[in-house]
Formats: structure tokens, C-alpha cells, sequence
């Protein structure tokens, strides 16, 4: 039945009691907001059967590593019908047939079922920012490159599984990660932040180590960089922390490979600050103001050590940190005409964040743990 | 109460309560023992010098220096200071305070950094020259 050009709307109540809903994807974008499925977007269903399979036939290897195949007629197991399309945006539901001699092991879960939930598990890792799964091999991902062709940029599918689990919405911003994470390396610019951690002569080259939290050893060239900035970053203490900027070929987890050219290094003295800032803290004493004001509670000095390492993995600007007088620990920030605080209370374990905007006197307080500190001050600053 | 004026309160810093050149708001609310009211000294009564003298080395108190704020601008975000001549341990009577008790934890959070921005534009009171230190 065609409800406007070129829109195809199935709608059958009945479904046969050997068959079995395998998967719902949800279509949403303006074109589905008549609950109907333009006809051009249905290959994508077919595309998404293909993965399955794929997927499926990956699982099976896996579960039996000395097996090279899979079965014969292995995928002949796996048939899709398009049965009918609930509201919702467009919601289509495929119903799996059973194979002529499926009999009562068809009702139970199997490597396809395990293969629809593995895409949706793989789909979420991806838009998590995590690199490739493993179970996205070449063949898939030539498979899952061929998903979304039809969908405009501002629509999505959700292959939602019939127990009701979320499932992760993919869409173009997905298939540009996945393209991204499949090309094996590609240049870019990246900012390398870490701890210089000696000077090493390999092959009569004298070499830099910076260990970088995010990109693990480093090793740069001297002959690249200001040489003497090095050297001073060395001298100044063995917590001093140089960034550089640099064009890195990167590997497609986002791991560097080589550097192929970097900046003047930058040598951070913050680090080096707070951390004397938490030692002096931690050594004050009973009565550090005028003969009250406890010395800090242990798990205040946890968390001072805490936000520290916070600050150092770049994710929050430089912290000004204070003793309470209660024993407890507290952080302030002024950041584009915010003044914000977060105390921690050693007696309840809570910490209290507030932040007022000194000119136009916005107010803001909550209780976040120390991880969510990063959130609340982008909030702030946009 | 003390009536609203340019007069300043004069209030001493604690040298903890300054990290790397930058002053707490901290300093501009009473802390957990102080019933919810802040010390001050009145700029009618002493000088900034002798609010720290008296701070230091007769009360026996650690300052790194003195900060003021003005009883207009106390007012302003609705605090109220009043006389508190002390005699003990030594006499002292230009003492003063700044009145937090009706203030909930997100008022006293507020006017403290409301203060402390308020201190800043003067800068510090003593000693001469100033401590290397920014509000």
C-alpha cells in the first residue's frame, strides 16, 4: 500500500506463530514522521541483514577456533521478513523465519541473535570513542561502510532488540568513525603532554623521553626541538611537565607511530606547584589557624592527590587548593567570571561545589564527585 | 549595627589561606567555630597597621596582611557589622563583626566571593609595601 509517492507503509497485525520478531529499527528524521518507510531507505535493512551474517559467521569462528568454516548452510539459517511498520517514527519490524529443519532449536538464542546484540555492543563502543572492536574485522567493516548510505545527515537508525534493550543510535557521525578508525594510519596534529623523563643516546642521536598520559612513551629527537628549552625542563624539577606541539602519523587506535615534526616544547610549572601545594598541605599541623583548624583528614589529602592528577591529565584548568578548618580540603577557580568553589567534608564525604558569576550574580551549587568536576566547570565556560 | 558608610573593615589574612599569590574566599567567612560572625576591624576606630599589630603581635595571630571592604559594600549584599569592643585577652577596641548567622551554606558561599571581589580593587591595606600576594 502506498501512502504518498514513493512511501511504502506495511502493515500485517498477523504473524505466522513460527516466526519471531528478531529486531525493530527505529528510523527517525522528519522523513519517517509519518510512520511510513520511504522505499529508497529499504536496502539498508538488506545491508543490515549482511552484517548479521557476517557477524554471526565471526562468532561461530570464535567459539571454535579449530573450525576454519562455518557449517554448511550456515547462513541459510538466517532468513528476514518485513512484516509490518509500528509508529514511532518509523519503527519496521523483521521477523526471522526459522530454516526447513530448525524445529524447537529455532525458539532459542543463537550466533545471529548474538550477532544482532554484538553490533549494537560494537556501535556503542564506537560512539563512546573507543577504538575498532575486535569484532569488527575488514570484512565487516566493508559490510557496516555500506550501512547508512541512504540516511541524511540528520536521521538515524536503532536496531532495538525485542527484550527492549537501548540500542546505540547509528548515523553519519558513526560511519565517519568507523571510516576513520579503518584507515590502518593518517597524519594529524596532535598536542603531546607529558613528563620528561630522560635524555637517551641511541645510534649517536640524543633522544628525549616524555611519558604522556595519553599517548604513552614518546621518544623526540633533540635535533627537532629547542634544545636548550629540553635541557631546562630537565634542570627544573622531576616533576616538570613539557607540552609540544606536533604532526604525528597516528595508527588507527589513535596511537602514534612517528613523529614527524614538532613545535618549541612548553614547560609547565603548574604541575610542579600544585603538587608542592598538596605536600605543604598535607604536613600542616593541629592549630594551623591561630590554634584551631584541623590538620587535613587523610581523605582529604586522597582527594587533594585526586584532583591533582585531574588537573595533570589536562582536564581541568590549574586548581587553587586551601585547607578547612575542619580538616577538610577545598578548590577554587576564577574562569570567565566565575568564581568556583568545591569543598570536600571529611565528616560526610561530600563535596560541595558552588560557582557565582560575579557580574551577573548566576548561582549554581551541587554535589559531584571529583570526576565530574571537568562537566561542571566546561558547563560553566561554555 | 554600624550604620552604612564608606567606612572600611579591615580583615587579616591567614598566610595558609593563600596558594600561590591567590587568596581563598574563605577568607571573607567565618569559619565553623566563629558562631557565624566575622572579624573585623573599623577603619574609625584603628589603621590598617594597628588592626594588624594588634592581630599579631599582641593577640598572637598569624596574618599575611590586611584586606578591607566597606560597610556600604557589606550592606549592599545584605550584611550587617556591628561593635564588638573586646577586652580579653588584650583591649581591643575597634573590633567588629560581620553578621552571617541568618545565611544559609549557599548564602555565606556567595557573599564571602562577593567580599573578596569587593576587597580586591583596594588591594591590601598593610603592611607597606604590600605582600607579594594577589587577592
Amino acid at each position: 500500500m502506498l501512502t504518498r509517492p514513493g512511501c511504502l507503509s506495511i502493515k500485517s497485525p498477523l504473524m505466522a506463530p513460527s516466526e519471531r520478531i528478531f529486531v525493530s529499527p527505529v528510523l527517525k528524521g522528519a522523513r519517517f514522521e509519518t510512520n511510513a518507510v520511504p522505499v529508497e531507505v529499504l536496502p539498508e535493512l538488506a545491508s543490515y541483514r549482511d552484517i548479521v551474517i557476517e557477524l554471526a559467521r565471526w562468532i561461530y569462528k570464535s567459539d571454535h577456533p579449530g573450525r576454519r568454516r562455518v557449517p554448511k548452510g550456515f547462513d541459510q539459517r538466517f532468513s528476514l521478513r518485513l512484516r509490518e511498520v509500528l509508529p514511532g517514527s518509523a519503527v519496521p519490524q523483521l521477523l526471522r523465519e526459522p530454516a526447513s529443519d530448525a524445529g524447537l532449536l529455532f525458539f532459542e538464542s543463537d550466533e545471529f541473535d548474538r550477532a544482532r546484540d554484538t553490533f549494537n555492543t560494537c556501535i556503542e563502543q564506537i560512539r563512546d570513542g573507543n577504538k575498532m572492536p575486535e569484532a569488527f574485522t575488514p570484512r565487516v567493516v566493508s559490510l557496516v561502510s555500506r550501512l547508512g548510505l541512504r540516511l541524511l545527515s540528520s536521521e538515524s537508525i536503532e536496531f532495538s532488540p525485542p527484550d527492549g534493550t537501548p540500542a546505540p543510535r547509528f548515523d553519519h557521525g558513526v560511519r565517519q568513525r568507523i571510516a576513520e578508525l579503518a584507515n590502518s594510519t593518517y597524519l594529524d596534529e596532535v598536542t603531546i603532554a607529558g613528563f620528561v623523563e630522560a635524555v637517551d643516546k641511541k645510534e649517536g642521536k640524543e633522544h628525549f623521553r616524555l611519558h604522556s598520559e595519553e599517548y604513552g612513551d614518546i621518544e623526540l629527537p633533540l635535533s627537532v626541538i629547542d634544545e636548550k628549552a629540553v635541557f631546562a625542563a630537565l634542570q627544573h624539577s622531576s616533576a616538570a611537565r613539557v607540552t609540544v606541539p606536533a604532526i604525528a602519523l597516528l595508527s588507527a587506535d589513535g596511537k602514534i607511530q612517528s613523529v614527524i615534526e614538532t613545535g618549541s616544547p612548553e614547560i609547565d610549572d603548574d604541575i610542579a606547584d600544585v603538587r608542592d601545594r598538596v605536600e605543604e598541605l598535607r604536613k600542616l599541623d593541629d592549630g594551623w589557624f591561630d590554634g584551631r583548624g584541623k590538620s587535613l583528614d587523610r581523605s582529604a589529602v586522597e582527594w587533594l592527590e585526586q584532583l591533582s592528577s585531574v588537573f595533570e591529565a589536562g582536564h581541568v584548568p590549574r586548581p587553587y587548593l586551601y585547607p578547612t578548618e575542619a580538616g577538610g580540603a577545598r578548590a577554587e577557580w576564577t574562569t570567565r567570571g566565575w568564581e568556583v568553589s568545591i569543598e570536600y567534608s571529611p565528616s560526610d564525604k561530600t563535596n560541595y561545589v558552588h560557582a557565582l558569576h560575579i557580574e551577573t550574580d548566576k548561582e549554581l551549587e551541587e554535589d559531584i564527585t571529583l570526576d565530574r568536576v571537568a562537566a561542571f566547570l566546561h558547563t560553566l565556560t561554555g | 549595627v554600624i550604620p552604612r558608610s564608606d567606612e572600611l573593615l579591615f580583615r587579616q589574612v591567614n598566610p595558609v589561606l593563600v596558594d600561590d599569590n591567590r587568596v581563598t574566599s574563605q577568607v571573607f567567612r567565618p569559619g565553623g567555630e566563629d558562631g557565624g560572625l566575622l572579624s573585623v576591624h573599623r577603619s574609625t576606630k584603628t589603621s590598617a597597621e594597628g588592626a594588624y599589630r594588634i592581630h599579631t603581635e599582641q593577640k598572637g595571630r598569624r596574618s599575611i596582611g590586611v584586606l578591607c571592604v566597606s560597610v556600604n559594600e557589606a550592606g549592599g549584599i545584605g550584611l550587617n557589622a556591628f561593635d564588638d569592643e573586646e577586652t580579653d585577652p588584650v583591649p581591643d577596641p575597634a573590633h567588629a563583626l560581620i553578621d552571617f548567622r541568618s545565611l544559609e551554606r549557599k548564602q555565606c558561599e556567595k557573599s564571602a566571593k562577593k567580599l573578596r571581589d569587593a576587597a580586591k580593587p583596594r588591594g591590601w591595606q598593610y603592611p607597606n609595601p604590600a605582600p607579594n600576594v594577589l587577592i
